[in-house]
């Protein structure tokens, strides 16, 4: 349990700042260079390296050097955490109606 | 060990817009085997006993245990059934034999442009123990997290 609620903490923590969630929303289309995820924003290079170091140590994303490039990728799953708590805190009713919702989906008919 | 007696008081209004016309809607709740598929907590509940009589003084009773945690029981009796409009429910939960708490439920079914408003509205009181579920419900927490990890290793 405690490792669960570290993992999140780790992961809410470094999604609370706008510059590392800008990150996150890039690195969701694809992975991408330091340089050019430096681009958008109007802040110095070691501040941004220290965001992705936040990030990385998160497990939010990974890393890999080539040559003298480093490519910066969203880990997949990484997420899932947050996600999983999320649909933790809803109440008995907002479960079932869910369940009925997904009932109903899946019970159409197919002409509608 | 003495239990501390206490009531909380709870109500709620819960309300969703299903792309599907009253009558597919009302009859998840009228059919036995279509309320089956989706009433409750879902595959991750062993389900236990069961009765369902769908008219005003009839009893549904909903047992399940989840996970290896605590077993819980629903009585509900019908008070109320309009056809397509409403059903009011007034029910009761225990816990591993623990009374929990006394309900009273109502669900609206409202037509609307591209299906149906559903209504569900609860006033409760919740007896003493209600909130000892805390470490169990940490302990289904951990098995869905198990689960999950098995499911994407």
């Amino acid at each position: 349990m405690p490792r669960y609620h570290d993992e999140i903490d780790a992961v809410l923590r470094a999604l609370a700042d706008p510059t590392r969630r800008a990150v996150v929303e890039r690195l969701a289309l694809s992975p991408a260079v330091v340089s050019e995820l430096a681009a958008p924003f109007a802040m110095a290079l070691p501040s941004l390296m220290q965001h992705l170091r936040v990030l990385e140590d998160a497990g939010v994303v990974t890393s890999e050097k080539h040559g003298r490039v480093r490519t910066v990728s969203l880990r997949p799953g990484a997420l899932d955490v947050v996600h999983l708590w999320l649909s933790q805190q809803r109440t008995p009713a907002e479960h079932s109606a869910d369940r009925l919702g997904i009932h109903l989906t899946r019970t159409a008919p197919k002409d509608t | 060990m003495t239990v501390e007696r206490r009531l909380a008081r709870s109500g709620f209004t819960l309300s969703r817009d299903y792309p599907a016309p009253v009558e597919r809607v009302w009859n998840a709740f009228a059919d036995e085997k279509e309320k089956l598929s989706w009433w409750g907590a879902g595959e991750a509940m062993t389900h236990g006993e069961w009765a369902f009589d769908f008219r005003v003084g009839g009893v549904d009773i909903a047992e399940g245990t989840f996970h290896d945690g605590p077993v819980s029981r629903y009585v509900a009796t019908y008070t109320d059934i309009i056809e397509h409009d409403r059903i009011v429910t007034t029910y009761d939960m225990w816990l591993d034999g623990v009374h929990m708490s006394t309900s009273v439920a109502s669900f609206e079914f409202e037509p609307i442009a591209d299906g149906t408003r559903y209504t569900h509205v609860e006033h409760g009181v919740f007896f003493d123990q209600y909130w000892a579920d805390g470490p169990n419900r940490e302990k289904g927490t951990l098995g869905i997290i198990e689960q999950l990890a098995r499911y994407l290793s």
